[in-house]
């Protein structure tokens, strides 16, 4: 009995105490009280020069830019939130937020970034969010680009392929007119790539069910993809060389690599390695399957770390930075990070509107503008909580089967079952989708 | 022949029972604090930065976090005891990790030493004006940082862009630095690179301490370069070899920069290949620190055990 009493009376006294600071903030929010420290850490070191910009126009909002390596923030991040000593802000990849969610290292931002959702392109968005809950706002994009070498095209006699059904015919036109000539890439190593080119067909590998993780690796569009890639790499049409084989470069310089399709992020890369025979590479759209889609290939989040005291300016700051003319004059340029932005309007901001000498005088803008508007996919696609370990977990079969050994379906059976288990390992539920 | 019967003639009479002009009782209490006092800094930091993490680590292999639901709200730290461990024991990539390292232990280790004292015996025996110049360039690898080192030799090893591939494919013999089969020799040779200088350094550092006069009575008694060199010089360092092995040993059950770096230019090298890798991949990629933990005390055991093993064994067969 007088225990209840007792607990009660702390109920009360909770109460109350939360009802003061709940009137505290509503009382100080309207009239400026000082100045706010907001601390950002990310790898563009191109961000200090637009953040200058940003703290000179206000000085209520003070924000501090730290450049950290891009392997390392994360593990830096952890460290830090544990110690209550995080910045507010922390960019990351797009893949990772759902397990930094279920690590509890985010700020669930839901309230303040609802009204930044409009300006953002929606698979972008829909990556910045779990299950209907907001953690931050997109940074940058990587429509998918085809690259290629238009010399290589015109002697073989045929166009970049439009639709996926056009990939192997015009591999072998051009491997007939320049033997060993590839015009796709498959890296062994990028289980990532095969999960957005999945998506792109038209795959939901996760879906949320209520409380419950629905895996589903194995549907026809993944298969359809999987069959496509499987003859590719039986008839030795593909490049299946690792992201950071420093052949590559050799291989584009001299036409064994003779298209890719990559994030509009590679194009600096094309442009240093083959830099000496200007002219001689273009960019289109990715070929397409029946859903016309193209897709997204690779991009970040700027993120809300747990226990931001000022969350609200945070967003304010981080939609300004990802948006703005101001912010993307200088972070869209090579010197400043070569940001492509996940803004609507953002895409058609004036210093993407450049022609590239490189690229025979092509807008790269305007090709990277027209891809992340045909993607159509992605608004309902999700990563799941254990993405890095589940890529990793079924890293070696997938190169393996790249390389002509075993067949990628069967590694997309088997990871299915490996994702379901990792979450399970976790306390989080899955189950196969039926 | 144990070593009491030489130091006969001082009388086995425990110090303190001996007449004294200082009482035995301060004294002893004065040489505890003293030494103490000298030790305090070492102490104090080998505590920070070795005890304490250590102490760590264990108390964290015991947790685990565990998430609820669609894993969206915070998860929480629980107590499992062993869990962790088992679980580790139970994997096989820890197994696989630790049989890759021993295949590699067991080939580059005594390759490396064995070159390692060849390179040091020679050293001894030419004149010390010379020797510094070679001390040099024999110890300018270790010098290189392991990452680095690994890179350069990535280099070397791409099928595309390797020299001495390319060479060897013009004399007919193709090869393939990054195959299968190959990898763990590629990745040896690049450890011995590294490391032979460093422990020809020891080892004639341990040479050059032993008594000239041996050599000259052997050579009296007419005994050649070569039998001075195994006969006397080699048993005489024994104890070097010793360290180096062990040294060697723990390395190798450290193996990390060669297997992390080539992994980026060939899919024969997993990222699971060494016990550390894989320590690394639950800690970073996983974000399962009490697993990391775990899996860091069971190789921190393995290495302990073995060392100890070998150290206990070689001695024995010493004596």
């Amino acid at each position: 009995m007088e225990s209840s009493t007792r607990k009660y009376a702390a109920i009360v006294a909770a109460g109350s105490a939360l009802a003061l600071t709940l009137s505290a903030c509503a009382g100080s929010t309207p009239e400026p009280s000082g100045p706010v420290d907001i601390g950002f850490w990310s790898w563009v070191g191109g961000v200090d020069a637009p953040t200058e910009i940003w703290n000179g126009e206000n000085p209520d909002i003070q924000v501090t830019h730290e450049t950290v390596a891009y392997g390392d923030v994360w593990t830096k991040a952890r460290a830090a939130i544990g110690a209550g000593e995080a910045p507010c802000l922390v960019a990351a990849a797009r893949t990772d937020v759902p397990q930094l969610v279920s690590e509890g290292l985010l700020e669930d931002v839901t309230e303040f970034a609802a009204g930044y959702e409009g300006d953002y392109l929606p698979f972008a968005w829909s990556d910045t969010a779990v299950a209907g809950h907001s953690y931050g706002v997109p940074w940058d994009s990587g429509p998918a680009t085809y690259f290629y070498r238009s010399d290589v095209f015109e002697a073989a006699g045929v166009e970049p392929p439009a639709g996926y059904d056009d990939l192997i015919p015009a591999a072998q036109a051009v491997e007939a007119s320049s033997p060993g000539s590839k015009i796709f890439w498959l890296p062994a190593d990028a289980v990532q790539d095969f999960a957005n080119y999945a998506e792109q067909a038209g795959a939901s590998w996760f879906t949320v069910d209520g409380d419950t993780w629905k895996v589903d690796m194995t549907d026809d569009a993944t298969l359809q993809v999987a069959e496509l890639f499987q003859q590719l790499i039986q008839e030795g049409l593909v490049s299946t060389k690792l992201t950071g084989d420093p052949s590559i470069a050799n291989d584009v310089q001299s036409g064994a690599l003779a298209a890719l399709a990559r994030g509009s992020w590679m194009n600096g890369q094309i442009a240093s390695w083959d830099a000496e025979n200007p002219g001689r590479w273009a960019a289109t759209l990715p070929p397409t399957w029946s859903n016309g889609s193209t897709y997204n290939s690779g991009g970040s989040a700027l993120l809300v770390t747990k226990g931001c005291e000022n969350p609200e300016q945070a967003l304010e700051y981080a939609h300004w930075l990802t948006t703005s003319n101001d912010s993307l004059e200088l972070l869209g340029t090579p010197e400043g990070g070569g940001i492509y932005p996940a803004g609507v309007e953002a895409l058609n901001a004036p210093v993407f509107a450049q022609a590239s000498e490189f690229f025979g005088g092509q807008v790269l803008g305007e090709v990277f503008a027209e891809s992340a508007k045909s993607v159509k996919v992605g608004d309902d696609w999700n990563w799941p909580p254990v993405w890095a370990d589940l890529a990793g977990g079924i890293a070696d079969d997938y190169a393996a089967a790249v390389n002509g050994d075993g067949d990628i379906a069967s590694v997309m059976a088997k990871a299915e079952e490996l994702a379901v288990q990792l979450m399970q390992d976790r306390g989080i539920n899955a189950e196969l989708a039926d | 022949m144990s070593r009491t019967t030489e130091v006969g003639g001082v009388p086995a009479i425990p110090a303190e029972t001996r007449p004294s002009p200082v009482p035995p009782a301060r004294r002893r209490r004065g040489g505890a604090r003293i030494p103490l006092l000298f030790l305090a800094p070492f102490l104090l930091l080998y505590a920070i930065v070795y005890l304490i993490p250590t102490l760590f680590s264990i108390g964290q292999s015991l947790f685990a976090s565990r998430s609820s639901g669609l894993g969206i709200a915070p998860p929480e730290t629980v107590f499992v005891g062993l869990e962790n461990y088992l679980r580790a024991l139970a994997a096989p990539e820890l197994w696989s990790a630790f049989g890759n390292v021993l295949v590699f232990g067991l080939i580059q280790v005594p390759l490396m030493l064995a070159i390692a004292l060849l390179l040091a015996l020679a050293l001894d025996s030419i004149a010390a004006r010379a020797g510094g110049v070679f001390k040099l360039i024999y110890f300018l690898p270790y010098a290189i940082p392991g990452v680095v080192a690994a890179l350069l030799w990535g280099y070397l090893y791409q099928p595309q862009l390797s020299p001495a591939a390319a060479i060897l494919g013009q004399l007919g013999i193709p090869v393939d630095f990054l195959a299968p089969q190959l990898v763990v020799f590629s990745m040896a040779n690049i450890v011995t690179w590294a490391w032979t200088g460093y422990n020809t350094l020891l080892m004639l550092s341990a040479l050059q301490s032993v008594p000239r006069e041996l050599f000259e009575a052997a050579r009296i008694d007419g005994a050649s370069e070569w039998r001075i060199a195994f006969a006397i010089k080699v048993p005489l360092i024994r104890g070097m070899l010793l360290l180096s092995t062990i040294l060697s040993i723990i390395g190798t059950i450290q193996l990390f920069n060669e297997p992390q770096v080539l992994k980026i230019i060939t899919s024969n090298v997993s990222a699971t290949y060494s016990p550390i890798m894989l320590t690394f991949t639950a800690a970073f990629r996983s974000g399962d620190t009490g697993y990391a933990a775990a899996l860091s005390v069971i190789i921190a055991v393995v290495a302990g055990v073995l060392a100890i093993g070998f150290y206990y064994g070689a001695r024995r067969r010493q004596s």
